[in-house]
């Protein structure tokens, strides 16, 4: 069963990736992937302040695992990372039938043009602020995972 | 001895005209001296204000300060938490372009001045536009210090904003109603001013380089995963400052400071990538001569690649030496070194790596910068410095 199945991540009871009961209450659960530990540690302090659970990878190879293994809400996920793009990693969920809502980050001028490629509803440019990034999570996870039609 | 008890000198200066040094902070009285012989009135209960079609045009005018801006101000504001404050954005002439802030500040009964209101100290004396502006520098009036009367019961802080070239772009200033300066509040407001005007440089750099890299097609792929990394760094640097401002209310005051600092860190490191990445993009700026130390230029470079070098799964190392200063042409140097070291990395394997040493065989005039590919022990190429003296 994929997250786009039913009801979101965090209503469909805790998940464990590491024997643990994580903590799926809140918000919802947000996996983050971003291979700058100083944008992944600032994220997280802030989107847990806000009552999300988050998980990290280093990059788009760990980040696809990592989402293979868990049910999420929403993916905050960076576009330029080494060894797997955030572009390629977004395809690999969407061909894995993994629709999770992704919100791309990326300071790459084209960011619209590499959303659309991959079908991705939602991106922010860098620089950003949290703010804008919250709000964008807060719509991903309220507005569900996409139809595979719609792409 | 002084001692400052500015509403008794308000008291006096309405009544009789008189300033009196005594009862004023020097940098008020300054201020307020500024203000007589400009014809400010102090009883006027409020500023003079732009019509709104003209408030509307100097906004249209002002557009880039005001979203450089934006996020600095929603930052303050958040610090400020729940009291009644506001942060306010003024252009180089004192007019204010926009206000953010706690609802009964920004459109209540004791709202602070809003967008198109004229803050010079010609106009209303002292408070927290005018004053840095004229001051060229941080500037805090508590309550009666404000010279007009309808500023007493807050407490504003202000500092100038700097445009790229160094020319004043406007002022950042905080306001809250209460008659005591924060000393967080100022750290912050410090650490905001130099996160915008690296917004400022990011814009203009990236706006010369658009032209620039029209010119150039063949490097613009690099050149704009340079400007990726620049762009990164500046996220980090308002996500700290955000983080910050967040904490500002918190009891963990050491958090807070050290974020800060950290934010500060990033933003100067900022300006030296982005100023950096401007001499090599622009092909045709050369000179002057001056002096540079060649391990700093490695070091700084090192820095300004190596989000790429790992992107690449590369590593790029500096060997440490203690050069003297070289009289060089610090544009050429840097375009020469970035090239050498671009063309070191496209020719490295993941998990290879670069190392960057400067050396001077005995004999040679001038110094020369070797580039090697540590993992097939090769040297990919040696930039030869062209130095006018030591």
């Amino acid at each position: 069963m994929t997250p786009e199945d039913g009801a979101p991540a965090s209503q469909r009871g805790p998940v464990s990736t590491d024997g643990e009961v994580r903590r799926a209450r809140g918000k919802g659960r947000v996996l983050l992937v971003d291979d700058d530990p100083d944008v992944r540690e600032l994220l997280t302090d802030q989107l847990e302040a806000e009552g999300w659970s988050v998980e990290q990878a280093r990059d788009g190879r760990e980040g696809l695992d990592v989402a293979r293994a868990g049910a999420f809400d929403v993916i905050v996920l960076d576009h330029r990372m080494p060894r797997m793009t955030g572009e390629e990693m977004a395809r690999a969920l969407r061909a894995a039938g993994i629709r999770t809502p992704i919100v791309l980050v990326t300071a790459d001028r084209h960011a619209a043009a590499i959303a659309r490629r991959v079908g991705l509803r939602y991106w922010l440019t860098k620089p950003f602020d949290m703010d804008r990034l919250l709000e964008l999570v807060r719509h991903a996870r309220a507005r569900g995972p996409l139809p595979a039609a719609a792409e | 001895m002084l001692v400052s008890d500015p509403h008794e000198a308000w008291r006096r200066y309405v009544s009789t005209g008189a300033l009196e040094p005594r009862l004023l902070r020097p940098a008020v009285l300054h201020a307020w001296e500024r203000a007589h012989e400009g014809g400010a009135d102090p009883s006027r209960p409020r500023a003079e204000t732009l019509s709104a079609d003209d408030t509307l045009r100097l906004r249209g005018r002002e557009e880039r300060l005001i979203s450089a801006a934006e996020p600095y101000m929603r930052a303050l504001s958040r610090a400020a938490g729940d009291e009644r404050h506001a942060a306010m954005l003024g252009n180089a002439d004192a007019i204010v372009l926009d206000v953010i802030g706690h609802p009964e500040s920004v459109k209540g009964p004791e709202a602070v001045p809003g967008p198109g209101s004229l803050l010079s100290e010609g106009a209303c004396g002292s408070n927290g536009i005018g004053t840095p502006l004229a001051d060229g520098g941080y500037a805090e009036l508590v309550g009666a210090e404000h010279f007009i009367s309808g500023f007493h019961p807050f407490t504003c802080q202000g500092v100038p904003l700097r445009a790229p070239g160094g020319d004043v772009a406007g002022v950042l200033s905080v306001s809250v109603r209460r008659v005591q300066a924060g000393r967080r509040l100022k750290q912050l407001l410090e650490c905001a001013v130099r996160g915008i005007e690296a917004e400022l440089l990011m814009h203009q750099v990236a706006h010369e380089m658009d032209g620039l890299l029209r010119t150039r097609p063949e490097d613009a792929a690099q050149l704009e995963r340079v400007r990726q990394d620049v762009a990164q760094a500046m996220t980090v640097g308002r996500l700290r400052l955000d983080a910050a401002a967040r904490q500002a209310r918190g009891e963990d005051i050491r958090a807070h400071v050290e974020m800060l600092w950290r934010a500060q860190q990033v933003f100067e490191s900022f300006v030296r990538r982005a100023e950096y990445w401007r001499d090599v993009a622009d092909e045709t700026a050369v000179g002057p001569f001056e002096p540079v130390r060649l391990t700093d230029e490695v070091r700084l470079l090192v820095e300004l690649l190596g989000t790429d070098a790992a992107t690449r799964g590369a590593e790029l190392h500096v060997a440490a030496s203690d050069d003297p200063e070289w009289t060089v042409d610090r544009r050429s140097l840097r375009r020469a070194l970035f090239r050498a070291v671009q063309a070191a990395l496209d020719a490295t394997p993941a998990g290879g790596q670069v190392d960057v040493r400067v050396r001077r065989s005995r004999g040679d005039p001038a110094p020369r910068i070797d580039v090697t590919r540590r993992d097939a022990a090769v040297l990919v190429a040696t930039v030869a410095v062209e130095a006018a003296g030591r």
